[in-house]
């Protein structure tokens, strides 16, 4: 039973700041889309096109937030043995890859319009593939073992080695970009951005990182009740042998 | 008895000699430590001054989701042996390698000397750890310099009545021969404590016959062994722990 | 323990040369990897000179991939790596003599034979010196880090799809700077900088790549 007290707290607590986690969300998300889309200008070299960012910007923000929260869970999980960091890291991952995927889709979508082409071999695209692919790799590795003890040490490992790694592929593919010389140039130096598109994109952010907890808290409890199943229809399969 | 290991390396070949005139013997150290002191004494094996005790404290066990045993406290002193028995299923294997630092303990601890166990064991598992590409000789000649040994391999294959198949590659060798394989790198091995994993099963008679002397020996000379078994053995230095479905 | 280390090197250099050689097949898949390429895009000398460097280092990360899923695999299962795991000398120590054995098998090969396909694919004969060196730096990396991936995906079955998943995004860097250095020759400039961050990147695996290998060996033997 020790083993499950922290578990009943977490989820007491989860379910307590799970409705305020979601309301804020829609709050955020409604806001910062209408500020976004309908009342902040449009950029003077982009115009409309640019509103595109204030998805883009916290989704490539949240990929890597998300990869880091992930490490730090996996160190947790490695190091106090904490059986709620391996949920986290897991419940995590999912997401993380759902950011990741909505950065590079809404870059692709951004680029047509500025560079001319849906997919260019720039450093941030390239890197920000390179963590999908870890992301996967993370996901499939926890796919792969069955032994849930046995995933979750596993995956930690993966998590912390992708992470040391991170800041060297990002340093190496920036390197690779400026040795090949890249077909287009980016604006992201234009000028500094106005107030008026500076709030929508902290209101997306905020909205971003909320949506993130309040999903996490989500899909961590739903892990926990069904490990909690498992465990009763185990004991339920030995209750004859007891009989015996 | 010791007639069978007399020729366990030449170091040990005058110990046996000794202990063939005086056996059955239980080391000063375990009478010591048995009255709750710990004697200094020259252990002639294990390169540890004094003889300790294997301690488990309170350990648990949990596979996957389920709870196969917990608050397991028990200890095996220097010269004793503990059999583990039970119906499969039960968790000795699993408490063998929780021993054996192979696993870690949900809750718990395993104390030598109060300190680990890591690097003391010698763990005979399921599996034989003989590599089927290569001989007997290569095999066991690879354990010797891995652990930093340096002595003959042809006493204890005689020993244990392999010595005839030491330049066969093993994957030429019968379930049994592996096994008594696996068990030659007991006495090659230097380790004070034997983890041991149904030791006898695919031996004959006359194999189980070798293992029981080569354990009397190493008992005697103030190691710990825990073994487990569906066989009967009889080892008069043994306690029995029979695990079991909880109450 | 480097007595113990040179006896597990000599072993599992034994044990592969014992069953059929391992690094005979490497080698035969980088060449018929590499051979692939002027197939596909043409004999045409310019564009073979100009993608010769990263198709050879390109091969050569492949060829050193597909080997890695046997490193532990076969000590997981007749029980070996459950002793060396128990053994009084250090796992992550035991881990750099099998990654070791594991390059002088493959990594070593490929390096030796690498400028012989860079020839063929017409490059430029001032990349070769940096192809060789970079190889020779850059493989260890790939059998170090790989070990880690191999170490992970034991007892998993069909654990060389997923190895290959977990391995490669960590193997660009090396691709990275090892064309990068080759490159930089040809277009007259000093290959010295990519070299000295792969040598960087060696020392870093060597110090960490093994202790994230023997947490992993340990977490699934367990």
């Amino acid at each position: 039973m020790q083993r499950w007290a922290n578990p009943t707290r977490f989820l007491k607590i989860a379910q307590a700041v799970r409705p305020w986690a979601t309301a804020a969300t829609i709050v955020c998300l409604a806001v910062g889309l209408v500020l976004g889309l309908g009342f902040s200008p449009p950029d003077y070299q982009q115009g409309d096109t640019v509103r595109i960012m204030y998805v883009h910007v916290p989704a490539a923000w949240m990929a890597l937030f998300v990869y880091t929260s992930m490490a730090v869970a996996s160190a947790v999980a490695l190091i106090w043995r904490h059986p709620l960091a391996d949920l986290a890291a897991k419940a995590s991952a999912p997401i993380g890859a759902g950011f990741t995927v909505i950065a590079l889709v809404t870059g692709s979508l951004w680029g047509q319009p500025t560079w001319g082409t849906w997919w260019v071999w720039d450093a941030r695209l390239t890197s920000v593939l390179i963590l999908l692919f870890l992301y996967l790799g993370y996901i499939a590795l926890w796919e792969a073992i069955e032994d849930p003890q046995r995933a979750a040490r596993a995956t930690a490992i993966l998590a912390l080695v992708g992470f040391v790694n991170v800041p060297i592929i990002k340093f190496s593919v920036d390197w690779w970009n400026t040795l090949h010389q890249p077909a287009s140039v980016l604006t992201t130096r234009g000028p500094t951005i106005h107030g008026s598109m500076l709030t929508p994109l902290l209101l997306m952010a905020v909205g971003f990182t909320l949506f993130y907890i309040a999903i996490v808290l989500t899909r961590i409890e739903r892990e926990i009740l069904a490990r909690r199943i498992r465990a009763l229809r185990l004991l339920a399969s030995e209750e004859p042998a007891k009989v015996n | 008895m010791s007639g069978g290991l007399a020729v366990v390396g030449a170091s040990r070949r005058v110990r046996a000699a000794h202990y063939a005139t005086e056996r059955p013997r239980r080391p000063v150290a375990a009478l010591l430590a048995r009255r709750g002191e710990l004697a200094q004494y020259d252990g002639p094996r294990f390169g540890e001054a004094v003889f300790v005790t294997l301690q488990a404290i309170d350990l648990t066990c949990i596979r996957g989701e389920r709870m196969i045993f917990s608050g397991l406290t028990f200890s095996v002193a220097p010269g004793r042996a503990l059999l583990v028995r039970g119906p499969n299923g039960v968790g000795k294997t699993s408490l063998l390698r929780l021993l054996a630092g192979l696993n870690a303990p949900a809750v718990g601890q395993v104390r030598w000397a109060g300190g680990s166990l890591a690097g003391r064991v010698s763990y005979v598992g399921h599996l034989d750890a003989i590599k089927a590409a290569l001989t007997l000789r290569e095999n066991l000649a690879f354990w010797l310099a891995y652990r930093g040994h340096n002595r003959s391999l042809a006493a204890a294959l005689d020993a244990l009545g392999i010595a005839h198949l030491i330049d066969m590659p093993t994957r030429y060798l019968s379930a049994g021969q592996r096994r008594r394989a696996a068990l030659a790198k007991l006495l090659l091995v230097d380790a004070p404590v034997w983890l041991l994993d149904e030791p006898v099963s695919s031996l004959d008679g006359r194999g189980i016959e070798v293992f029981m002397v080569a354990l009397r020996r190493h008992l005697a000379e103030g190691g710990v062994a825990v073994l487990s078994t569906h066989q009967e053995l009889a080892i008069d230095e043994a306690e029995t722990l029979t695990l079991g479905r909880n109450p | 323990m480097m007595r113990s280390l040179w006896a597990l090197l000599h072993h599992d250099l034994r044990i592969s040369l014992r069953q059929g050689n391992a690094s005979t097949s490497v080698v035969v898949f980088f060449v018929l990897a590499v051979t692939l390429f002027p197939l596909g895009v043409g004999p045409e000398p310019q564009v073979l000179a100009r993608i010769a460097s990263g198709v050879v280092w390109a091969a050569a990360l492949l060829a050193a991939m597909i080997s890695l899923d046997r490193l532990f695999q076969a000590d997981f299962e007749d029980g070996v790596l459950e002793q060396l795991c128990l053994a009084p000398t250090p796992l992550p120590a035991a881990v750099l003599a099998k990654a070791l054995a594991h390059w002088l098998l493959t990594g070593l090969p490929l390096t030796l034979i690498a400028p012989v396909l860079a020839m063929a694919l017409q490059m430029e004969g001032a990349g070769v010196v940096p192809l060789i060196l970079g190889l020779a730096l850059g493989t260890p990396v790939l059998s170090l880090v790989g070990a880690i991936g191999a170490g992970l995906t034991i007892g998993i079955r069909r654990g060389s799809v997923l190895l290959s998943l977990l391995v490669l995004p960590l193997f660009l860097p090396i691709l990275i700077f090892g064309v990068g250095a080759v490159e930089a020759a040809i277009n007259g400039l000093s290959a010295r900088p990519h070299l000295l961050i792969l040598g960087a990147m060696l020392l870093a695996a060597i110090v960490l790549a093994p202790l994230a290998t023997a947490a992993a060996l340990r977490a699934n033997t367990e």
